[in-house]
């Protein structure tokens, strides 16, 4: 694995600055895509931007009826127990966001976004 | 600036409390949490399988929610606070999971069994406070503790002996006190 900077991110604005104040910076959440990912030598950013401390531990119902989210995967579950995203999320069937596995990944890992898909089959 | 001519600052101390005991190390940004465990603090409940978030074998509490350490770089934790199995129980006072996993033979090899015992561990937990799985028929009530909610909720957790069918029930026995 190359190399890279560690930073914590104190607040949102700070972590959304830090991220782009330089290429090669991306957010660290939950890291169940990309620290496997790093460790593949698949993607090599330059700096992580460990947003999992920010003060988003719950999940709420917005004014206009949608859920405000939490970064770490782990807290994700907690769509599971919020009740206006367990029933009133357009598009959603059931509970969008229930199936948390043991290790704090979706039970459906969605694929990194900038990496390419590892699975060879569906 | 580092000492690696890339400018990354790469060794950081960290200080994080392991079942019970307060202990540091410095570690370079790379390092997970599972290689700072065995290998810079020679804590070997956690194993490494897979290496890659797959097998569950590398599982522990950490602030009291199940986390597999190959996944987590020991960076992010500074200060936090990990159980392993070790750290769940004596030989002479087995924690009830601990205890049931005997009681049913949950186990051939043992490899992955301080990682299923965490894991099952924090799963009670989960169920108990009525987080719904890919498997609970009604999402808004609260989850039983069915077989098949166990099954699903243990789905990380590997075990190649196939101890499968007496892992369950021993759940089932730990989770029904």
């Amino acid at each position: 694995m190359k190399a890279f900077d560690y930073e914590r991110a104190p607040d949102a604005q700070a972590a959304v600055a830090l991220v782009a104040g330089r290429p090669g910076a991306v957010f660290l959440g939950g890291g169940t895509n990309l620290v496997d990912h790093m460790k593949l030598g698949i993607v090599s950013p330059e700096m992580l931007v460990d947003v999992t401390r920010l003060p988003f531990g719950a999940v709420e119902e917005r004014d206009d009826g949608g859920c405000a989210s939490a970064p770490r995967y782990g807290l994700l579950a907690a769509f599971g127990t919020a009740p206006a995203c367990r029933i009133e999320v357009p598009g959603a069937v059931g509970c969008p966001l229930p199936p948390v596995r043991g290790n704090g990944a979706l039970r459906r890992p969605a694929r990194s976004r900038d990496a390419p898909a590892l699975e060879t089959s569906a | 600036v580092g000492k690696h001519g890339k400018g990354f600052a790469m060794e950081t101390t960290i200080t994080l409390t392991v079942d019970g005991e307060e202990r540091a190390a410095t570690v370079d940004t790379r390092v997970t949490l599972l290689d700072l465990l065995r290998e810079h603090l020679a804590v070997v409940a956690p194993k490494k399988g897979c290496d890659h978030g797959l097998c569950g074998s590398c599982t522990v509490l950490l602030g009291g929610r199940r986390v597999t350490t190959c996944l987590a770089f020991a960076v992010q934790h500074d200060g936090a606070e990990i159980i392993t199995a070790c750290g769940l129980g004596t030989a002479e006072d087995p924690h009830p999971v601990q205890q049931a996993f005997l009681d049913h033979d949950g186990f051939q090899c043992g490899h992955c069994t301080p990682g299923q015992v965490c894991s099952a561990v924090g799963m009670v937990a989960e169920l108990e406070a009525g987080w719904p799985s890919h498997v609970t028929p009604d999402v808004a009530s609260a989850p039983k503790r069915t077989p098949a909610e166990i099954r699903e909720r243990m789905s990380d957790n590997l075990c190649r002996c196939g101890a499968y069918v007496n892992i369950v029930a021993a759940i089932e026995q730990a989770a029904g006190r």
